[in-house]
């Protein structure tokens, strides 16, 4: 793990600054501080971040207007943090282009589980990017695009046209947390509410069928309210990259 | 009618036909000015028959009466002095004005005891009587006035002469039987009293007395076809006539009385239905609606209403019409709603047949309260039938109490705002108290704690330092979980909560909430038991999810530590029931009801033990309910407490391409 990585945290508030960036020096990250939308985007262009922590409410900018605008040049992963429960604010945030949420107040621990899955999402793309999107490898879950295949470890799983696009689909976007418009959108190709449950019942059977076998990891996670992400799993011993 | 204090003076000027009764509304008027009294115009009307002319008259007389400031009533009765009487003892009248000589004078009636009988009928009531300055026709008997009273048909004198002929004819079948002449006086008499009873008015009535006794002078006394005769006859002519003639008036009199009676029948019918529909009605629009179809019903006229909120006429009326040419079609309504502003602020009667708008094709009236008027009701009044003093008065009536039904509903309504705020009002101070003194404790913690560890300088040991960690710790999380409970709070308006309703995975909603647990619930044996993966329910997923965490907080509570949790859910019918089960020391007898009352908290353990505000447990019942579900707790075996809901399932058709 690179610890080296470069954090731009975006928070407005002095305390939660400060402990956000406490929390940082003490695991060995680098980061840089932003107090408002602004000073965000300046930061996040000239030292170019690996991981932008941003804060939903700012004062000066729609923390959804920055997404929008650091997604027209960087695909670096952003975890926004909002203060409210309120779902529909993240989930709009999600579909702006955020990778991932947390929830005030969140526990250290938490914040930094969430800054290891982004860098790793950042590594793995960069890996996968040689192999060229032909096999997907996450712990022992195995997909051949080319045969429209998955494994777990060794045993073929048997997936239906549409598990097996939904699985693609969380693949393609390991450590991400997809809302369910979003995955509405790319597998049926079309929103509509009565969907939603369908998509509840086939992420179930996907769930099950991929936990069934041997190792039992958990790859699919439910965000309740808003969507799925898939898990990037400790790698097995026997691969070697 | 609005309920008026007693110390004003009310002044009641009985209105009639006469030409002298413009001079005794005049005079009422001056005295209730000088007195700053209110007047009320009384015209009683009854079963006598009025011509054009004096219908005009009244027509004109209460017009002028309201010109002058005075409120107009119309009362239905045969005896003016009992009708009198009783209204001014209702409506506390303190002076009556009577014109020297009341002109709608009965045959057998006269002024003075009009007079001796109010003062007999109504003893409290002063009687002030105007001089009669005109010169009275009308207390003369003639023939010409009779006339002019009495409606005089043919049909009438057809239906007289053959009666008539029929007793003659009777008479002769009599007389040669052989019968005594006795038997046909009493079918002359019979037959006069036939007379009195088909036809209308007093005149045929008279006409045949006479006729019956010239008659039988001439065919059945001797001389016999001759008008002449005995003088022995002369008496019994005299008792015929009598006896004929008081016959007559007597039947005439049960007959006006029976149609009266009917009428009133018909009054207390309408009226009595009238409020038993008013008191079904549950809003001001129910009410009036009642009000539109009584009065359509009863005048067979197409009638409408506008609102009237806050002094402003509502843009459109409502309407109801009767098919046909009877209907609103035809009228030009925008350009009336001028009367019926007028009479919205005014409160008095406008549009057809009325000095305000004559013009207008409907007659706009106010429903009037004590001090504002609640809507304007128009009349299409232009066609006929035309709508009569008797009808306009039940109109009054209806009206008047659609008014106080109204007032009763603005009434309870404004009570209800009134208790409804006061609650809220106390359950908000009460909600304030609760959660200061449970902010403070956990703060006075926090602080306290926070303090120590900054002014250590070494002094303190790790394990003791640790435990003002964790402790600072926890009081941080309970705050935040007794926040996120007030954040919901705010969510319910008027409680009502605002759903994002959902099908969502049941087990999704309980592994969110394990997620969310108190750290002290690390210390119990949580399992879940969810029969079937795939259990989906309707929801709005935060709530539920956190219905679920103050359960199992609530279970953590109550528990010892390793003590066991378990939290499930199965289907059952349409629902999905949900539960938390604990083998803590379950809910004290009886009081299974209240725990999801506001600020229950359970047996108190010592009296300073913080163990929250009471406040999740109401909040979960609120919000199942939202969902149209149900939240209980029952006692378990051998101890604990098992807490369960229900949510509506939510079926899924599951599809394939």
């Amino acid at each position: 793990m690179n610890n080296k990585s470069l954090i731009l945290v975006v928070e407005d508030d002095a305390a939660v600054r400060n402990l956000m960036a406490v929390t940082l020096e003490t695991r060995g990250y680098r980061y840089h501080l932003a107090q408002n939308g602004t000073e965000a985007l300046i930061e996040a262009t000239t030292h170019h971040p690996d991981v932008m922590l941003l804060d939903l409410g700012l004062p000066d900018m729609d923390g959804v207007e920055i997404i929008r605008k650091v997604r027209s040049w960087t695909g670096m992963p952003i975890i926004v943090i909002s203060a409210r429960t309120e779902d529909t604010d993240k989930v709009e945030a999600l579909d702006a282009g955020a990778d991932d949420y947390l929830t005030k107040p969140f526990s250290v621990d938490e914040m930094l589980a969430r800054l290891r899955v982004a860098l790793r999402r950042i590594n793995s793309d960069q890996q996968s990017a040689v192999r060229e999107n032909v096999v997907y490898d996450n712990g022992s879950l195995h997909i051949d695009y080319a045969a429209g295949c998955a494994y777990i470890g060794e045993n073929e799983i048997h997936l239906t046209p549409i598990e097996y696009k939904l699985l693609c689909l969380l693949a393609k976007n390991t450590g991400k947390v997809l809302t369910h418009n979003y995955i509405l959108k790319e597998v049926w190709g079309s929103y509509s509410a009565s969907e939603v449950g369908s998509l509840r019942v086939f992420m179930a059977m996907l769930r099950k069928k991929l936990q069934s076998g041997e190792g039992a990891q958990p790859y699919i996670q439910t965000h309740i309210g808003i969507g799925y992400r898939m898990l990037r799993q400790e790698k097995s011993p026997e691969e070697t990259i | 009618m609005p309920v008026q204090s007693i110390d004003r003076e009310r002044i009641l000027v009985c209105v009639s036909a006469s030409p002298t009764s413009s001079d005794v509304i005049r005079r009422a008027a001056k005295l209730s000015e000088s007195l700053g009294a209110e007047l009320i115009a009384l015209y009683v009307e009854n079963s006598e028959i009025q011509n054009d002319a004096q219908e005009k008259a009244v027509h004109e007389h209460l017009n002028m009466a309201q010109r002058l400031g005075a409120v107009i009533t119309t009362i239905y009765g045969n005896d003016p002095a009992t009708a009198i009487a009783q209204y001014a003892r209702v409506s506390g009248i303190t002076k009556i004005v009577l014109g020297k000589s009341p002109s709608r004078k009965h045959a057998f009636a006269a002024r003075e005891t009009l007079m001796s009988r109010l003062n007999e009928l109504a003893p409290d009531v002063e009687i002030m009587i105007v001089p009669n300055r005109l010169k009275e026709d009308t207390g003369h008997f003639s023939i010409k006035r009779i006339l002019q009273r009495e409606p005089f048909t043919a049909g009438d004198l057809l239906k007289t002469s053959l009666i008539l002929a029929l007793c003659t004819g009777v008479g002769f079948l009599f007389s040669v039987i052989g019968l005594a002449i006795t038997n046909v006086v009493l079918i002359y008499i019979l037959g006069v009293m036939a007379v009195a009873l088909f036809t209308a008015g007093y005149l045929c009535s008279l006409l045949s007395s006479l006729l019956s006794v010239l008659i039988f002078n001439f065919f059945f006394t001797e001389p016999y076809y001759s008008l002449q005769s005995s003088p022995d006859y002369f008496a019994t002519f005299a008792v015929m006539f009598a006896v004929a003639l008081l016959s007559s008036s007597l039947t005439s009199r049960i007959k006006a009385q029976s149609i009266q009676t009917a009428n009133k029948a018909y009054q207390t019918e309408v009226l009595l239905s009238t409020s038993q529909l008013l008191q079904k009605a549950e809003d001001k629009k129910a009410i009036l609606k009642v009000v539109l179809q009584q009065l359509c019903r009863l005048l067979e006229h197409s009638v409408l209403y506008y609102d009237l909120e806050d002094g402003i006429l509502a843009e459109k009326p409502v309407l109801n019409e009767i098919e046909g040419d009877h209907g609103f079609d035809q009228i030009d309504l925008p350009a009336e709603k001028a009367a019926a502003e007028w009479v919205g602020r005014n409160g008095k009667h406008a549009g057809h047949s009325t000095r305000k708008w004559p013009q207008s094709k409907c007659l706009y009236m106010a429903i009037r309260g004590e001090n504002q008027v609640w809507a304007v009701v128009g009349i299409r009044a232009d066609n006929a039938p035309s709508i009569d003093e008797y009808r306009k008065n039940l109109m009054i009536s209806i009206l008047d109490e659609c008014a106080l039904a109204i007032e009763k509903d603005h009434m309870t309504r404004e009570k209800q705002r009134i208790e409804e705020s006061a609650r809220q009002e106390a359950l908000r101070a009460n909600l304030l108290r609760a959660i200061s003194h449970d902010l403070r404790t956990p703060l006075t913690s926090i602080s306290g704690n926070a303090a120590i560890l900054l002014e250590d300088h070494g002094d303190l040991s790790e394990g003791r330092k640790e435990a003002l960690y964790a402790s600072i710790y926890d009081d941080a999380i309970w705050l935040n979980g007794l926040v996120e409970n007030l954040l919901t709070i705010t969510r319910t308006e008027n409680g009502t909560i605002k759903l994002n309703l959902q099908s969502e995975m049941v087990s999704d909603a309980i592994e969110e909430a394990l997620r969310h647990l108190d750290r002290n619930a690390s210390r119990r044996r949580i399992t879940s038991e969810l029969q079937d993966d795939l259990l989906m329910a309707r929801m709005d997923s935060a709530l539920i999810v956190q219905v679920l965490i103050n359960l199992v907080n609530n279970a953590v509570k109550y528990t010892p530590e390793n003590g066991r949790i378990i939290i499930g859910a199965k289907p059952e019918d349409s629902m999905v029931i949900l539960w938390v089960e604990d083998d803590g020391q379950g809910i004290p007898e009886g009081d299974e009801y209240k725990v999801f009352e506001m600020f229950y908290t359970g047996v108190k353990r010592s009296p300073d033990s913080r163990r929250g505000i009471g406040l999740g447990l109401a909040l979960c019942r609120s919000i199942v309910q939202a969902h149209g579900g149900e939240i209980n707790v029952k006692n378990i075996r051998p101890h604990g407490a098992r807490f369960w809901f229900t949510l509506p399932i939510a079926e899924v058709t599951e599809y394939e391409q």
